[in-house]
């Protein structure tokens, strides 16, 4: 392999990595189901638009999922919590979200995910 | 009297028959004394014959009362009667003694009477007589306590001040139940109780003094096991069970919005023994007891959950929890269902609502669902006027905002007689009732709700905490699983579609 392939190869494997450890901040298209499962599932706490401004959200303290702070979380994180879901104590609130392995594909969640993401102010 | 039993038996018959008469003002010669021993001979037969009903099919609550009540007393005005006729009838004796003369033993002045055949007659006539009266009086007091348990009586008689509870009973899934069922128990404590409470109810109405609209009676009410339990089985397995909610958007082509729900129903697994979901709150094998704060059950104080008899597990309020604890109660169906027959609508959204779905109100209307809540919620006419009311309104209302899309004529006057429909379900001024009077307990206000202390939230708004901080748990999962919200019919899961009937 001469030089400059090698050169590009590497670049190339370079970029797939960052691409999956930083965030991504593009939007996505949205499909029917996809809105719907955010309706169904998510949005009791985090409301439509993704603030958390619901009396479930507010009592829990759950995150403004529009904001910068929010969107520096990488997706594997994001996969991470709606699959296995969370439970934990923060500034003295019980966060509580429960595990959507059962009862979401893969793929569903994968979406879920580029949804939060085009939830960016 | 006397001339004609002297004509008929000559001379001879005369002295037997005088001797009777001589000798019965002692038993049922006077009137007094007569209509006594008729009243105690009543009274005997009716407690007899209501006591062998009751051995062989058992009475009901005003049979009970019938019997262990009224009867006795009857019974005690009969035999007063008696010595009071026998007193003055000796004072009539003394006083002419001439008169009466000595009728002898009793043995001996009966057997001198029945010698006569007219005397005979006469007593087999008023035997024959007494006999009748009691048939007839028991069949009346027959037909008085069958009627007495009817929702006709409880709803329509003496309870006027009732007809909104009435209206709502009669379009209630327990149409066919009788009142008495739930309201009074069995047996003569609860006929007591219900009758003096009764009482104090007929002088209140007599004299003005109730309250308006009618208090609910949660205190008094009867327990589920009693109730309820009679025809459904609280450890039924009911499984989990998709229901729609649905509502309609503000705008011009009254937009449905639908939700999808599975609520977890559980009820007791038969093969383990253990219970689950919502229904496990009627658990036999475990009970569940709170701190009753206030007359309708909305503020709770301590929780437990108790198995054998012991506490498991206790949350407790927050300390500012406000009101005094009035009572330790035990939870059962009545906690939830509150409303489960004296239905109403729980605002003029969701009467309107409800119209739309069933299909009273027409769907196709511009606006129809904009302005008929509009409508209702400011409506106060009087009820003999509400149709007219409702037309006049519906018409100022779509002339001052939706004039271009304002329906016919005879669109106006059915959707008016819809809305009057509505109306007349739930508002009912004379007795100050309207829209959200009575709550029900079932749900908790809507996906977000602004008052997280309603309904179920009044234990799982996340305030009760165990001693070690341990929240009692406020999960949506636990009681139901939200398939799709607030969705087109033509946008919901397919699997789920056709279950829609819309």
């Amino acid at each position: 392999m001469n030089r400059p392939r090698k050169l590009i190869l590497a670049l190339a494997l370079a970029g797939a990595f960052f691409a999956a450890m930083v965030p991504r901040t593009a939007s996505a298209d949205v499909d029917k189901k996809t809105l719907r499962t955010w309706k169904a599932k998510c949005s009791s706490c985090h409301g439509e638009d993704g603030k958390g401004a619901t009396e479930q959200g507010k009592k829990m303290g759950v995150r403004d999922m529009t904001g910068p702070d929010f969107m520096k979380d990488s997706d594997i994180k994001m996969k991470d919590a709606i699959t296995n879901g969370i439970k934990q104590t923060k500034d003295g609130k019980a966060q509580e979200m429960e595990p959507y392995k059962d009862k979401l594909k893969p793929e569903e969640i994968d979406n879920l995910v580029a949804y939060v993401r085009s939830l960016k102010k | 009297m006397g001339q004609s039993a002297s004509g008929s038996t000559g001379g001879g018959g005369f002295a037997p028959y005088r001797a009777l008469i001589e000798f019965l003002p002692r038993l049922w010669s006077n009137w007094i004394t007569l209509l006594g021993t008729v009243v105690v001979t009543a009274a005997a037969v009716t407690i007899l014959s209501a006591l062998a009903i009751d051995l062989t099919s058992g009475l009901n609550a005003y049979a009970a009362a019938i019997l262990f009540l009224v009867m006795p007393g009857v019974m005690a005005v009969g035999l007063i009667l008696v010595p009071i006729g026998l007193f003055r009838d000796r004072r009539r004796r003394r006083r002419q003694p001439a008169a009466t003369g000595d009728p002898g033993s009793v043995e001996e002045a009966f057997a001198r009477a029945m010698q006569s055949q007219i005397v005979r007659r006469r007593v087999a006539l008023v035997l024959l007589m007494t006999v009748m009266n009691v048939l007839i009086f028991s069949g009346v007091t027959y037909r008085a306590v069958t009627f007495m348990e009817t929702p006709k009586f409880c709803g329509t008689v003496c309870h006027k001040v009732m007809q909104p509870e009435f209206d709502a009973y009669n379009q209630s899934p327990h149409s066919r139940v009788a009142c008495v069922e739930c309201h009074i128990g069995s047996g003569a404590p609860s006929m007591i109780q219900a009758k003096l409470t009764g009482l104090r109810q007929v002088w209140g109405v007599a004299t003005g003094h109730f309250h308006r609209p009618i208090e609910t009676p949660v205190h008094n009410l009867r327990s589920a096991r009693e109730t309820c339990a009679n025809c459904h089985q609280p450890n039924r397995q009911s499984g989990s069970k998709l229901a729609f909610r649905i509502h309609f958007k503000s705008d011009e082509t009254n937009t449905p919005q639908v939700t999808a729900m599975m609520f977890h129903l559980g009820g007791e697994d038969r093969a383990t023994g253990r219970w689950s979901g919502i229904h496990s709150h009627a658990s036999t094998s475990q009970e569940i007891r709170y701190e009753v704060l206030d007359a309708h059950r909305v503020g709770i104080g301590k929780i437990q959950k108790l198995e054998g008899g012991k506490v498991i597990k206790e949350w407790l309020p927050p300390k500012e929890q406000p009101g005094s604890v009035q009572e330790m109660r035990v939870m059962d169906c009545t906690d939830c269902h509150n409303r489960a027959t004296h239905i109403y609508d729980a605002s003029p959204e969701a009467a309107v609502t409800r119209a739309l779905t069933e299909g009273r109100l027409d769907r196709k209307v511009p606006w129809i669902y904009a302005v008929a809540t509009g409508v209702l919620a400011n409506a106060k006419p009087p009820r003999d006027r509400a149709e007219a009311y409702f037309r006049e309104e519906l018409e100022a209302g779509y002339t001052r905002d939706h004039a271009a899309q304002k329906p016919p004529a005879q669109v106006l006057e059915e959707s008016a007689k819809a809305l009057a429909t509505l109306y007349l379900r739930n508002v009912y001024p004379d007795m100050h009732l309207t829209w959200g009077n009575y709550r029900s307990q079932i749900g908790h206000g809507g996906p977000d709700p602004g008052n997280t202390k309603v309904q179920c939230f009044r234990c799982h708004s996340g305030d009760h905490r165990t001693a070690d901080g341990q929240e009692l748990s406020g999960k949506c999962e636990s009681c139901h699983e939200v398939v799709a919200k607030d969705e087109l019919p033509a946008d919901l899961p397919d699997e789920i579609k056709p279950l829609l009937q819309f």
